[in-house]
């Protein structure tokens, strides 16, 4: 097995992520509660919000960025079998993080940052959150380099050779996440932070809100790519096979990274700052970005083909049944696409301008992402944390069998919540709000669903807890784990020498650079050219 | 009605091929290669001369017999699969059948384990390069959609990933027989077809250069 110099790393980060990510559960357990109005002494709009605020910074900033750079520094190191590029500096990025969170944890609980984990002025946080949050993208930034070094000294010390796949899908996260975090990292530097303390006394809106849409959606791509590469990379093993097609999962990889950057504009579908040929091209394309969406689901579900056959599996669907549903991470992978599925057919609703319209701004979006995001992506979390686990602590896991529960109560909890949330959206319930206390006809129809959403919220708390738990008792079991190898799936078909454009990312580099500058430059420019007026006082 | 018919038909083909048995049934999954790693090479090597393998295969791993295969030095990982299709019948040869039909996984990941520790031989030709073997060893031939035997065995012929063989130091006379037998149909547990497919491509003077490409050593050199 290849010693390196980032198990300690890789487990520090991805600690912080899933402790904050227990208390993100609870308070997402306390919101569901609060929001159906069925605990009177509960009711409190004030800590509402600044749950919500919480709930989102923990789950949307700190799970996964810390995931990523852990999981990250782990897959680097030992699929290049070689060290961190600057051990130190590493350390330097996870404390400078891990302050950022901790400086913007103070205003988010005391309630002077419920701004619904959003950067969208007119609502203003404390200073404090603001400086936070560019800490951690900031520390981020770090690994980011880390990641890109790594590579670059692994390609002089080995020319002409492949990347492995797993460390060219985390460059080319590595790159998405620097690319897309300048927009909000632009904002919360020369917009919010001088406007919370106060050194301006206005803000440009529209300005704030276009910047954000720059790192609004490929954020969700940064968090998506640790599930897509172990999808790739770890499952296809694990489940006794092959990755059907290394290329294709290198063109998925290139496909996300040039296209979800330029399409932030479809959170801005209806705001009337932009112009609509602006939000066409955006949403246009946003809809490329399904390609390596099902690129992957094709290949991956392939690969399980191929692992369920080579287990005896036989007849068109027998081979499902072959595989190991009792190994976590396999578990995890399938009910992540069975979720992904449902979740990306609601997706394509949103990227449509059109019917964008019906459920803008309702609780279907609420359901949209939480089955994406919370469903796909961090249940993958659950399962690369469940095979790194063993490796990284060299310990064996304490219970297959309660993360094999916890997976499916996490699975089955995200269903009942998020399921009825998109009925919700569609017979009009707004998201965003604390209570209903209006319209009781149209409320009271809304009751089933609501239900549910609380059933959903205490399965999936009950499943965060198990998580927890058994990792912890995997930390501190006394039996070792023997096999400390961490297995990367090998390509059914191999090659001889990868294509250059599939092996790097200056060309794609540039090419993103350009389509940024197509379909962000004038919309951003504008507000700099364009003649605006201050508000009338109520005076005149 | 028409398209009716034609989904019928559609759905009559598909479903054979989709019951079609796989090819090969060793999933290399984490227990298999918990298995592979935990193998005792000295249980491998007393089974193999209980078995009496040295028989064909030689006391060293190296037969003399060219229609055998040399497995001394052989992949455990490639050597298990092999042994894992003779018993499951995937890969036919009554001998090799008899013989691991009544051992169980660990004993044949043993046995792997223990061929695997073994010198590779290392026949005293010399291998020459010439311009047909060098485009299909390192490029491969595109028009036929034929990829480089380098892809797979590697540049040196020394194996790939860890289902792909070794072919260097490998008798002539089985490299022949097997490409032949790939090419026929009589040896079908390549998956999905991976070896098939490149021998039915090659014509029989390619077969044969490529075998005595491979079965000759490598020059110090190289």
């Amino acid at each position: 097995m290849y010693k390196n110099n980032a198990t300690s790393l890789g487990l520090a980060n991805m600690w912080v992520a899933f402790v904050f990510f227990a208390v993100a559960a609870l308070l997402g357990l306390y919101q569901v509660i609060e929001r159906m109005d069925i605990i009177p002494g509960l009711k409190s709009p004030e800590l509402y919000f600044a749950s919500v605020s919480t709930h989102g910074v923990l789950m949307g900033f700190v799970l996964t960025t810390f995931f990523v750079m852990g999981f990250g520094y782990y897959a680097a190191t030992t699929s290049l079998k070689q060290e961190i590029w600057s051990s130190p500096f590493a350390w330097f990025g996870f404390w400078l993080s891990l302050l950022g969170v901790l400086l913007a944890a103070v205003p988010l609980l005391t309630g002077n940052a419920s701004v619904l984990y959003t950067f969208y002025p007119p609502l203003k946080a404390h200073p404090a959150f603001y400086i936070g949050a560019a800490l951690l993208v900031i520390g981020s930034w770090v690994w980011c380099l880390q990641m890109v070094m790594m590579m670059r000294v692994w390609k002089k010390a080995n020319p002409g050779e492949t990347v492995p796949l797993v460390m060219y899908g985390t460059v080319a996260n590595a790159i998405l996440w620097f690319i897309t975090s300048l927009g909000v990292a632009s904002e919360i530097l020369f917009q919010l932070i001088p406007w919370s303390l106060g050194i301006i006394d206005t803000v440009d809106v529209g300005l704030a809100r276009t910047l954000f849409s720059w790192t609004l959606h490929a954020i969700v791509y940064f968090w998506l790519f640790p599930a897509y590469i172990a999808l790739y990379t770890l499952v296809p093993k694990a489940a006794g096979g092959y990755v059907f097609s290394d290329q294709m999962g290198r063109v998925a990889f290139i496909l996300l990274l040039v296209f979800s950057v330029p399409i932030g504009m479809h959170h801005l579908y209806m705001d009337p700052f932009q112009a609509a040929g602006w939000k066409f091209l955006h949403m246009t394309g946003t809809f490329m970005v399904s390609v390596p969406t099902l690129l992957t689901g094709f290949t991956v579900i392939a690969s399980l083909e191929v692992a369920g056959r080579l287990r005896g599996g036989k007849g068109l669907f027998g081979w499902i049944g072959a595989l190991p549903w009792n190994n976590p991470i396999v578990l995890a992978a399938i009910l992540a696409l069975l979720m992904l599925t449902f979740g990306g057919f609601g997706g394509m609703i949103n990227a449509s301008y059109s019917m964008n319209a019906m459920v803008h701004n309702t609780q279907w979006i609420t359901g949209h992402f939480h089955l994406i995001f919370a469903g796909t992506v961090v249940i993958m979390y659950f399962g690369i944390a469940y095979y790194l686990w063993p490796k990284m602590t060299g310990k064996v896991l304490y219970s297959t069998k309660l993360a094999l529960t916890q997976l499916w109560f996490w699975f089955i909890g995200m269903l009942v919540l998020t399921l009825p949330w998109h009925q919700l959206g569609l017979a009009g319930q707004p998201r965003r709000i604390s209570s209903t206390p209006y319209d009781d006809l149209l409320v009271q129809s809304w009751i089933p669903a609501e239900i549910a959403m609380i059933a959903g919220g205490v399965i999936l708390f009950t499943a965060a807890l198990m998580l927890v738990y058994n990792l912890l008792k995997t930390h501190g079991n006394a039996q070792a784990e023997s096999n400390l190898e961490v297995e990367y799936a090998e390509s059914l078909h191999s090659t001889v020498r990868m294509p250059a454009l599939l092996n790097s990312f200056g060309f794609w580099v540039v090419l993103i650079v350009v389509y940024m500058i197509a379909s962000y430059g004038y919309p951003i420019l504008q507000f700099f050219m364009m003649e605006t007026f201050g508000t009338v006082p109520w005076s005149i | 009605m028409l398209r009716l018919i034609f989904v019928f038909c559609g759905v009559a083909l598909l479903v054979p091929a989709a019951n079609a048995e796989p090819s090969s049934a060793v999933a290399f999954d984490l227990p298999t290669l918990k298995l592979l790693k935990s193998a005792d090479p000295a249980k491998g090597e007393a089974l193999a001369k209980k078995s009496k393998c040295a028989k064909c295969h030689g006391d060293d791993g190296v037969s003399d017999d060219p229609d055998d295969v040399n497995i001394a030095g052989m992949s455990a990982s490639y050597a298990f699969k092999q042994l894992k299709d003779f018993q499951a019948k995937k890969r036919d040869d009554k001998d090799m059948y008899k013989k691991t039909k009544k051992l169980d996984d660990s004993q044949l990941a043993d046995l792997a384990a223990w061929y695997a520790t073994l010198e590779p031989s290392r026949p005293a030709a010399d291998r020459t390069m010439t311009a047909e073997v060098r485009k299909l060893v390192i490029h491969g031939d595109p028009e036929r959609l034929l990829k480089a035997c380098s892809a797979c065995h590697g540049s040196k012929g020394r194996g790939g990933q860890f289902d792909h063989p070794a072919l260097t130091g490998q008798n002539k006379t089985y490299l022949v027989d097997m490409m032949t037998a790939f090419q026929d149909g009589d040896r079908t547990n390549d998956i999905y077809s991976r070896m098939r497919y490149v021998s039915e491509v090659l014509t029989e003077q390619e077969i044969e250069a490529l075998a005595g490409y491979y079965a000759a050593d490598l020059p110090e050199e190289e």
